[in-house]
């Protein structure tokens, strides 16, 4: 294989769990590997390499399910297979789905946040509706556990392409820590005093996330520095033993002599640190307080978010993800200067929406982006299929129609630490691509063909 | 919070420009403003596309049409870098009626007058204008045999026609646990009765002069039999609420009913767009309804938008949400089309009606702008 290092570097990132990024022979996930030498290229009058960057009558090759090369005067080579199109752009990402995931593990309210998203994924279900999605462009979704629990785990992001097996559909297993905040249960929203509680309980569950990695950390220093000094002790053990056996064996003589008891030398030994409590739970916020991955709060009200943004605003590592936000445009300003990414939910939701979605307006998107606020478009697991069209009611109040395309692409991988993966055209990503009729989102746009790793999974031939 | 939005379209800040000239006839309400809007795309409602065509009303109604039409000297020329039509109409919906709808303790409401609970200053109408609707069938919620007489209503003004539809609900939507009937079988004895031996306005329905808007209900079984209730008595007008009318479409165009499809939802959604792709091929009638348990005024455009997804064309779904609508509705005479001696309901968009994208940046009931999109970088800013 011939890849350049950015895409070896995936397969060494992401490949190491997912088995995505292998070679077709060794990827079990491939229902219909690539053939032709497993190598695709693809044409088009317009090639959206992301957001805002366009390509012109471009082509791109793809080799072994990677992206290897875009530009405008590439050979199409010998034994490639050719798609032709109007328009290419990434697969569409939904970052707040449910597909693949048991019905049941996304409404348990009993969910920690050790819970894996991973263990309620069944790879065997919904594939009426995961073929759904891919029909309408979206060949990502990240799922959660618990979606309206205090603390929904470990969140996981999947490719909605056909699987064998769990393995085939993960892009990443632990993309995220999620927790939920004021959100109604069985149509009954929590009591004001116990949404601010509940705030102050996160804040208080990520100090204790940090000081569990601050207690590892100092573990992990005391039992070098502990090893070091017994290493030491031993070696100077070692170096004096023939002298301090002949002080002892003289001693030993002269407390005979004298008829006294002998008393061997006591060495002082430094104590062994001793190993803190393990707990998952604190193990997963650790990671959410050092910023190893983000943690994505659903959450709607002002007040609620006011007093988390007061809350974790020690915590400099941190990596907020906002989901839900009707009322974020009031702590915009916060949001930008910490760049706090929103996932919008742009569904129209009428006279009996939760309690928490009573200020729900469509224009939320746009004003959030126009203020200058990261946004990112989701389904809030009600059918990632819909995303694509309910984006452009995002766009017709008001979001920018490349933020709204950024919303479900890159922005979708950046949050997500996907960007060397995912989201764009660009060299060494994956081949999760569209290739349609028009511009995307467009109610007259078709998707003609959708392409997950290279693979091509949905082409006009294979509509029914 | 709000910052002036940096990505602005040309077509946005042309409008913007025009708007700004026009503030003093358009910003202020009342009969009589006369005005005139060249856009580049203006959509008549029949299926036509005048490319720069130019719309003139005066008290409220339309004067000229087309693409020379003659602008009187000394009148405001509003240009919209973006396209025109009529007003969208929903043929079903309850808002401005809170809780006034229904009645559920009355099995039968044979003389309930819709039109008395409309209040044209209500949210839920407001909600109605952004999105584009400037008229629309207020008809009592589903859960009596007969709920009363649908009124159609301009939103924020007045009501066009009291006399609508008689609507009616064969199917189970109209049982109720507590009050007879509580059976489908009972709810068929009931109806036949009342109209096999008409008074009232069930004699008007039976001879045909006052429609019906028929909740057939969810199951096959429910669509059929209202669909057969309505052929016995020689009953015309509307069936709605159902997702299953697509696959009843032949039997749909026999009887000469036309249909008012449901809410585009993520659980029906897949049966609502192939049935409006069925009644479309088989050429029957059909206008989109709101008015579904948990609406919200965007369904409207967006269940069209999820059906020219599934392939109807673009100028059939725009034909659906303004003058098919307006001919289901009985009002073709008064709006539905920009059309002369036609009320001018008229709204501004940024793009293709039919696309959710495009945004809709000014509205006219009566030739009164009564919305205008508030981020536009207009005499409201500056």
């Amino acid at each position: 294989m011939h890849l350049p290092e950015t895409t070896l570097a995936s397969v060494l990132l992401v490949g190491a769990t997912s088995g995505l990024f292998a070679s077709p022979a060794f990827s079990s996930a491939a229902t219909s590997p690539p053939t032709q030498g497993d190598l695709v290229a693809v044409r088009a009058h317009k090639l959206h390499v992301s957001p805002g960057k366009v390509l012109e009558d471009a082509t791109l090759l793809i080799r072994a399910g990677v992206i290897v090369q875009v530009g405008n005067d590439l050979e199409v080579p010998e034994g490639a297979r050719l798609i032709e199109g109007d328009v290419v752009c990434a697969g569409f990402m939904d970052p707040w789905g449910s597909l693949g995931m048991n019905a049941a593990a996304t409404v348990d309210m009993a969910t920690n946040a050790a819970t894996s998203a991973i263990d309620g994924v069944d790879p065997y279900l919904h594939p009426w509706y995961r073929n759904r999605a891919l029909a309408a462009g979206v060949t990502a979704v990240r799922v959660q556990a618990g979606m309206v629990s205090a603390r929904g785990g470990v969140g996981a992001m999947l490719s909605t392409a056909p699987a064998d097996d769990l393995e085939g559909m993960i892009l990443l297993k632990d993309s995220n820590a999620a927790a939920g905040l004021g959100l109604s249960s069985r149509g009954n929203p929590p009591d004001v005093f116990a949404r601010i509680s509940a705030v102050d309980k996160l804040v208080g569950d990520i100090n204790k996330g940090r000081e569990y990695s601050i207690t590892w950390a100092k573990y992990a220093h005391d039992l070098e520095a502990w090893n070091k000094t017994i290493a030491e002790a031993e070696a100077k053990l070692e170096k004096d033993f023939k002298k301090a056996k002949k002080d002892r064996d003289k001693e030993i003589a002269e407390a005979k002599e004298k008829d006294k008891e002998f008393k061997e030398e006591k060495y002082k030994e430094d104590k062994r640190p001793k190993l803190p409590k393990l707990d998952a739970e604190d193990a997963v916020m650790a990671r959410v307080a050092s910023g190893e991955m983000p943690l994505v709060v659903t959450i709607h009200r002002a007040a609620e978010m006011r007093e988390l943004l007061k809350g974790t605003a020690k915590f400099k590592r941190l990596r907020l993800v906002i989901a839900g936000g009707t009322e974020a445009e009031a702590v915009a300003d916060q949001l930008v200067a910490r760049s706090i990414p929103v996932i919008v939910r742009p569904a129209p939701l009428g006279a009996n929406r939760p309690d928490e979605y009573s200020g729900h307006n469509l224009a939320l998107a746009g004003r959030l982006a126009d203020a200058g606020v990261r946004v990112l478009l989701g389904s809030s697991g009600g059918g990632s299929s819909d995303l694509p069209l309910l984006a452009t009611l995002a766009i017709g109040h008001g979001l920018d129609r490349d933020k709204a395309l950024a919303a479900l692409t890159t922005e979708v991988a950046r949050t997500f630490d996907l960007s060397g993966e995912l989201g764009s055209l660009r060299p060494g990503r994956r081949a999760d691509l569209l290739v349609l009729d028009g511009e995307p989102l467009l109610p007259t746009t078709t998707v003609r063909y959708v392409l997950c790793a290279g693979r091509v999974l949905i082409s006009p031939d294979s509509r029914d | 919070m709000r910052t002036q939005r940096s990505m602005h379209t040309k077509a946005l800040l042309l409008a913007s420009l025009a708007f700004v000239a026009s503030t003093p006839a358009s910003a202020t309400s009342g009969e009589g403003d006369a005005l005139a809007i060249r856009a580049e795309k203006l959509h008549v409602g029949d299926g036509t596309v005048i490319e720069n065509g130019i719309v003139v009303f005066e008290a409220g109604v339309i004067t000229e049409v087309g693409k020379a039409a003659p602008v009187p000297k000394g009148m405001v020329l509003i240009e919209h870098a973006g396209h025109l039509s009529a007003g969208l109409i929903a043929l079903r919906e309850h808002a401005g009626a809170v809780g006034e709808s229904n009645d559920t303790t009355r099995a039968v409401m044979d003389e309930a007058d819709l039109a008395f609970a409309y209040r044209p200053n209500h949210s839920e109408v407001q909600g109605l204008l952004e999105e584009g609707i400037t008229t629309f069938v207020l008809a009592p919620r589903p859960g009596s045999l007969v709920g009363g007489l649908c009124a159609v209503a301009k939103t924020g003004s007045e009501v066009i026609s009291r006399r609508a539809y008689l609507s009616i609900c064969t199917g189970a939507n109209g049982l109720t646990s507590n009050r007879f009937p509580t059976s489908l079988q009972g709810s068929q004895a009931e109806l036949e009765r009342r109209f096999s031996w008409p008074r009232g306005v069930f004699a008007r329905a039976v001879k045909g002069e006052l429609p019906v808007m028929l909740d057939g209900g969810s199951s096959r079984t429910e669509v059929q039999h209202a669909i057969s209730f309505a052929r016995r008595h020689g009953l015309k007008g509307i069936l709605v609420g159902s997702t299953r009318l697509g696959e009843m479409a032949a039997k749909i165009r026999a009887a000469g009913l036309g249909v008012a499809i449901s809410n585009y939802t993520p659980s029906t959604g897949r049966r609502v767009v192939e049935g409006a792709l069925a009644l479309s091929e088989m050429q029957v009638p059909f206008g989109f309804a709101l008015g579904s348990p948990n609406g919200h005024p965007a369904n409207l455009r967006l269940t069209a938008a999820a059906c020219i997804r599934a392939g109807l064309k673009p100028s059939d779904a725009l034909r659906s949400l303004t003058s098919t609508a307006a001919q289901l509705a009985g009002v073709a005479d008064k709006v539905g089309s920009v059309q002369v001696g036609l009320a001018a309901d008229l709204v501004l968009w940024s793009g293709e009606p039919t696309d959710p994208g495009s945004r809709v940046m000014a509205v006219y009931v009566d030739g009164d702008e009564v919305f205008r999109a508030e981020d536009d970088e207009n005499g409201d800013d500056q």
